[in-house]
């Protein structure tokens, strides 16, 4: 077989796996690669390696993110132990060691499946998730969102369910619900890192139990609104904003939105229907009615 | 036996006679609409259960914590309650909703029994839509405002029952204003300025700290038309469709104007200075800002936080020190005024709302007809002080100023320099094709070529001489061939 159509099969194998090659998710900056000793070691991954073979008590080196070679002898210590291939090498098995499943904090632990109009509320405060049934919450799970720095927060705004994936390992756990965040891959997802549930721990990711995120999973079809809130990063307007764009300043300017009352979703992107609402405001406000985000409408909605 | 009969055809003449006086009741005449004569006395059948149609438009109030449809809700409910065999099927359309529905619900010969007018009281059918001033009690009419109800009344008619009055308004920044550190410091209410006083303070604004003047939204074309308002103090077409604005008058504002740009006062670019003029506003380099409405002004005084303070709407009659000064502190940066006084005439361009009463092709009695008035009495009476409240309007009775006051968030002063200002409002023509034609005319001819006159490339006297010549044909086009 030629290489050109050997490509074109691997493309098209992968295209057709579903919610896997099209949707990873590169922002939550979770590596699918087995973590190894080196320099190009992602030192994130490496302080939880640390922090995870401390508390098994195989490691008491400085949590650095360096992995050296104290570091490799204490992972191949635990891999005997554990009755895995004693190597250096961080694979999803290794991380399932390590991780010692912690018990989750959900409201209820067992409770049917829902029916009904659902829809998912993510508090980056609270570090709750809670799905609600016919807009009454159903039930509640710890969560960890992201870090509050850099790019590292969470994406605050409205968002849907828009591919579900299974057992992908590693950091993603056993299950991914992935969002329609417009600047970046998102999703909810389980973890080996439970002992970070509870924390702002992700790079932007909602991480939940594993066995919470198998529940929902098979609760929640796509198509699921989500609505993440809570605190949300600073962000430059831009000069002007009109149909078509996109990003975190558009979902600032819906969430003011949302705020006096119009019915409209934050969620990042400039479509029509924030144009017709925008025209709206205008309109009613005597503006020039464009559609358009321009100075003034920084001010109406108080951004500025 | 002859004189007998006499005394039959006597006695027979007067019963027949005072039989027809007590039919015909010509002390009480009827109301004719479109060929039926409606008893404007009748009165309601206590068996007889009334089912009357009301359509109203939702204002968007977008900071009340409850929407306007409930408030209508609320007062329907109210005067069912009331009223106990009447029935009200109650249809609020969206703010964005057109009219055409209520043309098409004429042309078909079957309107609502009441319709609400909130962008401006119409006389949309003299088929159907029934004159209100015999139905009203002398002291009903005796309440109503003498400016609420000259705004509705046209050939002696009153074509619907008024809610509020909303004058427009200028607004001025307070600590930027030159000609008084404080305007309120010397006057009982918001001062109002004419042509002359308004050019100095732009001038001596710009020397002082560099204010580029007036933050002004040209593209609307509701400037231009109550500027000409204040000029002429009448609306720009009469009621058979002529101009009422002399070449003379649109020369002097557009001159007006133009000198403005000239002088810096108005950005020559007016659209971009139109998508910039909050900005402008609260950056403090405009003094002053135009056109503004009722949601524009709600933005104004929040952001300026005069609707924040419990204390800038203190009771009557007397404001203590304290409170002065409280309202001294939060007036700072927002006061309304009236558009400029041209020719030192006061008239204000202004909208009235009300409800009108129709009847439907198959006429439903006289005391229907009763019934709907009773509804839209009810209604008008009920609604008028809150909905004034939320606009910055002035209700259209006097029984209901009390309670607009109370229920006010501004300053005693404004709102009395409000009720002032309303006495000289000049409402849109009443009939609806004549106002429609003045709103096609403003929007597609008057600002077009005015936004010319700005940027130099047509003269004042040209466009003076375009607009005059306007509704001729543009009358002929819009009435068809």
């Amino acid at each position: 077989m030629r290489p050109q159509r050997l490509w074109g099969l691997l493309i098209a194998i992968l295209l057709l796996l579903p919610g896997v090659s099209r949707s990873q998710p590169f922002t939550c900056g979770i590596s699918l690669a087995p973590l190894m000793p080196g320099p190009d070691a992602d030192p994130v991954d490496v302080a939880d390696l640390q922090t995870l073979l401390q508390n098994n008590r195989y490691y008491f080196g400085p949590i650095d993110g360096i992995y050296d070679e104290a570091l490799a002898a204490a992972v191949r210590a635990f891999k005997q132990a554990q009755h895995l291939e004693p190597t250096a090498v961080i694979d999803e098995d290794t991380w399932s060691a390590l991780a010692k499943e912690e018990p989750s904090t959900s409201d209820a632990t067992t409770k049917p499946k829902p029916t009904g109009r659902m829809r998912v509320e993510v508090d980056t405060v609270r570090l709750r998730l809670t799905l609600f049934v016919n807009d009454e919450p159903y039930k509640s799970y710890p969560v960890a969102v992201g870090k509050m720095t850099g790019y590292n927060w969470s994406p605050v705004g409205d968002w849907r369910i828009v591919s579900k994936g299974v057992n992908w390992g590693g950091g993603f756990g056993t299950r991914w619900l992935g969002l329609n965040v417009p600047w970046g891959t998102y999703g909810i997802h389980g973890t080996n890192k439970p002992y970070s549930i509870g924390t702002r721990a992700s790079h932007g990711c909602i991480r939940m139990h594993n066995r919470d995120v198998e529940e929902l999973y098979s609760w929640v079809p796509v198509g699921t609104p989500v609505r993440i809130i809570g605190q949300a990063p600073a962000v430059k307007l831009r000069s002007q904003l009109r149909m078509g764009d996109s990003g975190q300043d558009v979902v600032k300017v819906q969430q003011h939105m949302q705020a006096l009352g119009l019915q409209i979703d934050a969620d990042g992107r400039y479509g029509p229907k924030t144009r017709d609402q925008v025209r709206y405001l205008q309109e009613l406000y005597g503006l020039p009615a464009d559609g358009a985000i321009y100075n003034d409408m920084y001010y109406l909605l108080g951004l500025k | 036996m002859v004189q007998r009969r006499r005394l039959i055809s006597v006695l027979l003449l007067v019963a027949l006679g005072i039989g027809g006086l007590w039919y015909l009741q010509p002390w009480r005449p009827r109301v004719e609409v479109g060929g039926i004569k409606i008893n404007p006395h009748a009165a309601l059948d206590p068996n007889k259960n009334y089912t009357v149609v009301v359509w109203d438009w939702e204002l968007p109030l977008l900071w009340s914590e409850i929407t306007h449809a409930q408030v209508v809700q609320d007062a329907v409910r109210a005067c069912m309650a009331q009223y106990p065999n009447i029935r009200i099927e109650l249809v609020v359309k969206g703010w964005d909703e057109s009219d055409q529905a209520v043309h098409d619900a004429l042309a078909g010969g079957n309107p609502p029994d009441v319709l609400g007018m909130p962008r401006g009281v119409r006389l949309l059918s003299p088929d159907y839509q029934i004159p209100l001033e015999r139905f009203l009690t002398q002291d009903e009419l005796a309440d109503l405002t003498t400016a609420a109800q000259r705004a509705v009344t046209h050939n002696q008619h009153i074509w619907a029952i008024p809610r509020w009055l909303n004058p427009t308004r200028w607004v001025i920044h307070t600590e930027r204003w030159p000609t008084s550190p404080d305007p309120w410091a010397h006057e009982s209410i918001p001062p109002v300025y004419t042509r002359q006083e308004w050019e100095e303070s732009l001038t001596e604004a710009r020397t002082k700290n560099g204010s580029s003047g007036l933050a002004l939204n040209i593209l609307d074309p509701w400037f231009f038309y109550s500027l000409m308002v204040s000029a002429t103090g009448r609306t720009y077409l009469d009621h058979a469709g002529n101009p009422q604005w002399s070449e003379e008058s649109i020369y002097q504002v557009a001159h007006m104007l133009q000198t403005w740009v000239k002088k810096g006062f108005i950005p020559k670019d007016v659209e971009a200075a139109a998508r910039t003029r909050l900005g402008d506003y609260w950056s403090g380099s405009a003094i002053a800002l135009a056109p503004t409405n009722s949601w524009l002004l709600h933005h104004l005084f929040q952001r300026s936080g005069m609707l924040d303070s419990p204390e800038a709407a203190p009771s009557s009659p007397a404001l203590t020190q304290t409170t002065t000064a409280k309202l001294e502190e939060v007036q700072r940066s927002v006061m309304w005024t009236l558009p400029p006084l041209i020719n030192n005439r006061m008239a204000v361009a202004a909208v009235v709302s009300g409800y009108g009463v129709f009847r439907q092709a198959e006429y439903k009695g006289h005391d229907h007809t009763q019934a709907a008035v009773t509804v839209a009495r009810f209604l008008s009476r009920k609604l008028s002080a809150w909905e004034a409240t939320q606009l910055f309007a002035v209700p259209a009775y006097y029984s209901e100023i009390d309670a607009w006051i109370t229920g006010s968030r501004l300053p005693e002063q404004d709102l009395y320099a409000l009720l002032t200002w309303t006495e000289a409002a000049v409402v849109a023509p009443l009939e609806d094709h004549i106002a429609r034609l003045e709103e096609q005319i403003m929007l597609e001819t008057a600002l077009p070529r005015l936004i010319h006159v700005l940027q130099g490339t047509l003269t004042p006297e040209e466009f003076a001489r375009e607009l005059v010549a306007s509704p001729v044909s543009a009358l002929a086009e819009f009435r068809g061939p």
